[in-house]
């Protein structure tokens, strides 16, 4: 978990949050479910209430970076050979021990990927 | 117009034979044409059963429980067959021929005797069974051996070739008819004359079939005798001429020829007798296959639509126009079904022109959207004018019971066929000719600059064919009323829409897939729930997540991965998204700053390099520095340490002392001079005369007294300063040791020269100046002149200043 919260990438906006994961096999970005800011869109004049929206869109980010590290979980896995964060298409269920793409072809394994 | 064949009709009846209902009222049906007399001596006979007529065959009626009346041709396969259970035969009816005597006299004998004379011969019934048994007589009468179909029709085609033969027709001098029916007219006050055709014809048994016993009370037989209608048993009443008699009856075997020879009768009539509907179908079977394949065609030919159309809203219209011809041809195929004329085949007819009006109204509303925006629904207000008409057309039309206003016909008559048209008509007609006009014209405007001329050709004349068609059909012109208008005008409609889409009248996009697969942008069309619809050649499909992020935030690009950036718009139905490469211009944002660390790290060296240089310059200036002043230096220090060491041999201390302070103070001020000649600064006049005054100073402590006049004022050049310092200091030294006691000295600029004069107490002559300052003068052009004065000798320096002096 943490490590995928490591690699979490920031593509929020002030209006939602979203994070990015690259698989480090194919280069791919997955991006999770964005979720919008409770607050987003409303402007305010007031320094307080401003000063409160950061408190508060600090907190909801950190969720939001929390529910993706948790989505991601779903779609990435570690490889246990070079221990890389490879996506569901590279990581290969093999044999005897599930690995990523590279690391199969390195050690001549064959399998399936996770989604083809 | 009536369409039955009797396989198909059979068909039905097997369908139906299998649900028989029980119920408290049954019913004796009438619904064959020539059996009413029969059936209305019957119902007193029939315990138990009403009369009734019926939509239905007459299998379904038998199926239901009821009791129809027909001929044994129609009875007996339905009872070989299993459609029905029980047949009871009454009466007999044969075919004959009837000449009306106050028409004509001719001779007739037979069937053949028909050709010879010049009358029309006509068959009075309306319905299809009566046509077969006149058909099946006629080809028993021609050869009783094998009859066959084509004799019949031969013989019928060549009364036809001289306008002599008519269907549904009671009016000609000739009928061919059952002879009851004549028995009947004769009776009603006509005079018609019975042939029984000498060839030969057949007798039909008339009776009742159902599907269950029936018990016919005593005394029916003499009751149909007093009704004139004949036995089955060949007995016949008196009104017939003497010696009257049945003729051949068909037995088990005979209706297997028979209905061979009368299948497709109908059809056959119409097609090699009259020669109508050659391009048309001619009966129920074909009505129905053909109907079916239109469909099966328009359909198709709408998916196809469908695919080649680039706007949802354009595909919906024609989808609809198909749609529409769809349900006329479905409606047709409906009132085909209905074996009777009613209501409701009326409502049928009517309810054509809620599709056929419907095109017009269609078409014009499609090049209406045609060049607007998808969403936009301005300027359409318009549209509701069309819309309207087409509403109280419709109402106009499927009220015509009412008003007649549109179709003007006797409802109890041969409505199907003899009806004309009324004003209502007419002005339907006329406002969708105009509003077809109006669609057509639009359509060529906006398609005006399509280079398609020759289809534009082909659409123009299949307009005219349409108009053409329709007003023939309108004045009955036989090519067109024989015809079937449906079929016609919706693969008119069909061809029409085609030739418009290959004109681009209306915008398709043949080439659209292939656009797409070669789009460089890597171009992909996914629908609104991420489904990839179309996308260029190579383009890796879009991850659900990337869908997802994309529809949440379509004005921020994301990056698939680090090279490729993905962009996003929003279509009607989905996203367009294209793909931007980031390969080559990461690749040079690489370089750049490759670049950059490179120069970075070369101008560190450079800068490095040059401090070193500046350091290692510096000592060496440095050094040949003091070497100069060291050298330069030299001979005074020498001198000073020769005075500091001569001091005890020279007599006077004073005298010494003050040399050698002067000559610290000249290597001193030789020193600041050096300083300054390496600087490249110039000096001061006022400068040189403080140091001038400053050896006047010293020299005063040993009593010399000097006075010197510094006459030049403004910078001097450093080497002209030095000598000037220089022979002043060595002169003041030989003043010093002649002991003398006054030195006057004048320093002048005069006429591009520095003259600097002094006037000795002693005598210069014996006066040795160093070879330094000797050489110094005559590298810078000077020289020393002694001058004899009266009572003195002056010594005077010249240096020419050449551009030394400045200001
Ligand atoms: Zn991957
Ligand atoms: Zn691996």
């Amino acid at each position: 978990m943490n490590l995928l919260i490591d690699h979490l990438e920031d593509c929020s906006t002030p209006n939602y949050f979203s994070f990015a994961i690259r698989c480090e096999v194919c280069g791919e970005f997955w991006y999770s479910n964005s979720i919008p800011f409770s607050k987003a869109g409303q402007v305010t004049d007031y320094v307080d209430k401003k000063e409160l929206y950061d408190v508060l869109y600090q907190k909801e980010k950190q969720r939001a970076q929390l529910a993706a590290a948790k989505e991601a979980r779903e779609h990435f896995s570690q490889c246990p050979i070079c221990r890389r964060l490879v996506c569901d298409s590279c990581f290969l269920i093999c044999d005897e021990m599930d690995m990523c793409k590279e690391c199969a072809t390195r050690m001549k394994e064959a399998g399936e990927p996770v989604i083809p | 117009m009536k369409a039955r064949i009797i396989s198909i009709v059979l068909l039905l009846g097997l369908l139906f034979s299998g649900c028989t209902i029980s119920r408290e009222t049954r019913y004796l049906i009438v619904n064959v044409e020539g059996l009413e007399e029969y059936s209305k001596t019957l119902q007193d006979y029939l315990a138990g059963y009403e009369m009734g007529i019926t939509t239905d065959t007459i299998y379904a009626e038998v199926a239901k429980g009821n009791a129809v009346a027909c001929f044994d041709v129609q009875a007996i396969p339905a009872i070989n067959q299993g459609v029905a259970n029980y047949w009871y035969p009454h009466a007999l009816s044969t075919v004959v021929i009837a000449v009306d005597r106050t028409q004509t006299d001719a001779v007739i004998t037979g069937w053949k005797s028909l050709l010879d004379s010049k009358e029309i011969v006509g068959i009075s019934s309306n319905s299809i069974i009566r046509d077969m048994l006149v058909m099946g007589s006629i080809s028993y009468g021609l050869d009783p051996i094998s009859p066959s179909k084509d004799d019949v029709l031969n013989l019928l085609k060549e009364l036809e070739n001289n306008d002599r033969f008519m269907l549904e027709d009671s009016k000609s001098p000739i009928l061919l008819c059952l002879d009851h029916e004549v028995v009947a007219w004769n009776k009603a006050g006509s005079n018609y004359e019975i042939i029984v055709p000498k060839e030969g014809t057949l007798s039909f048994q008339v009776g009742l079939l159902s599907d269950i016993p029936l018990t016919i009370d005593e005394g029916f037989d003499d009751a149909l005798l007093a009704a004139e209608l004949p036995l089955a048993n060949g007995s016949y009443p008196k009104q017939y001429p003497e010696g009257y008699q049945s003729a051949h009856k068909l037995s088990d075997e005979d209706y297997k020829w028979f209905l061979n020879v009368t299948d497709d009768c109908s059809r056959d009539l119409r097609r090699k007798v009259f020669k109508s509907r050659l391009y048309t179908t001619a009966d129920l079977r074909e009505h129905i296959l053909f109907a079916i394949g239109i469909i099966a065609a328009i359909l198709l030919w709408k998916g196809t639509v469908y695919h080649r159309m680039i706007r949802p809203n354009v595909s919906k219209v024609v989808s609809i126009l198909c749609w529409l011809m769809v349900g006329w041809i479905m409606l047709r195929l409906f009132k085909y079904q209905l074996v009777t004329e009613n209501e409701l085949s009326r409502l049928c007819w009517y309810g054509y022109y809620i599709f056929q009006l419907a095109l017009p109204v269609t078409l014009l509303y499609l090049t209406e959207i045609m060049d607007q925006a998808e969403d936009g629904s301005h300027s359409l207000n318009f549209m509701y004018i069309p819309f309207t008409i087409y509403i109280l057309s419709v109402l106009l039309v499927l009220t015509n019971d009412w008003h007649q206003l549109v179709f003007i016909f006797d409802p109890n008559g041969n409505w199907a066929k003899d009806y004309s048209y009324g004003i209502g008509y007419w002005f339907i007609m006329i406002f969708f000719v105009l509003i077809f006009i109006l669609a057509i014209i639009k359509l060529f405007c906006k398609g005006r600059r399509s280079n398609y001329v020759k289809a534009k050709v082909l659409l123009l004349l299949l307009c005219g064919l349409l108009f053409l068609y329709i007003i023939g059909y309108i004045y009955r012109v036989p090519l067109a009323w024989e015809s079937d208008i449906t079929i016609f005008i919706c693969v008119i409609a069909v061809i029409f829409f085609e030739t418009v889409l290959h004109t681009g009248l209306i915008p398709v996009n043949i080439q659209y897939q292939r656009l797409f697969a070669n789009a460089p942008i890597g171009l992909s069309l996914l629908d609104d729930k991420g489904n990839m619809v179309l996308s260029s050649k190579g383009t890796p499909p879009i991850s659900r997540s990337i869908w997802k992020r994309l529809c949440i935030d379509m004005d921020k690009p994301l990056l698939r991965d680090n090279d490729t950036q993905l962009h996003a718009i929003s279509i009607h139905g989905g996203i367009a998204v294209w793909q931007e490469n980031l390969a080559v211009l990461n690749r040079i944002r690489k370089e750049i700053k490759e670049v950059q660390i490179r120069l970075e790290t070369a101008n560190a060296l450079l800068k490095e390099e040059e401090e070193v240089k500046k350091r290692l310059l510096q000592a060496e200036t440095n050094r040949k520095l003091f070497e100069h002043l060291e050298r330069d230096m030299e001979s005074r220090i020498n001198a000073l340490v020769e005075l500091v060491d001569g001091q005890s041999q020279i007599k006077q201390a004073n005298e010494s002392i003050a040399l050698i302070i002067l000559c610290l103070c000249h290597i001193k001020r030789r020193c600041n001079l050096f300083f300054l000649a390496c600087q490249g600064n110039k000096l001061l006049g006022e400068e040189l005369s403080v140091y001038l005054d400053e050896l006047i100073e010293l020299a005063s402590y040993d009593g010399l007294k000097v006075l010197i006049r510094c006459g030049q004022s403004g910078f001097i050049g450093i080497n002209n300063a030095t000598i000037c310092y220089d022979f002043a200091f060595e002169t003041i030294t030989w003043a010093l040791k002649d002991t003398a006691s006054v030195l006057m000295g004048y320093l002048e600029n005069d006429d591009g020269c520095l003259m600097f004069r002094f006037l000795p107490g002693s005598d210069p002559n014996k006066w040795y100046f160093s070879d330094e300052l000797i050489a110094g003068i005559s590298k810078a052009n000077g020289n020393i002149v002694y001058k004899d004065l009266d009572d003195a000798i002056g010594i005077c320096l010249v240096l020419p200043l050449g551009g030394e002096i400045d200001g």
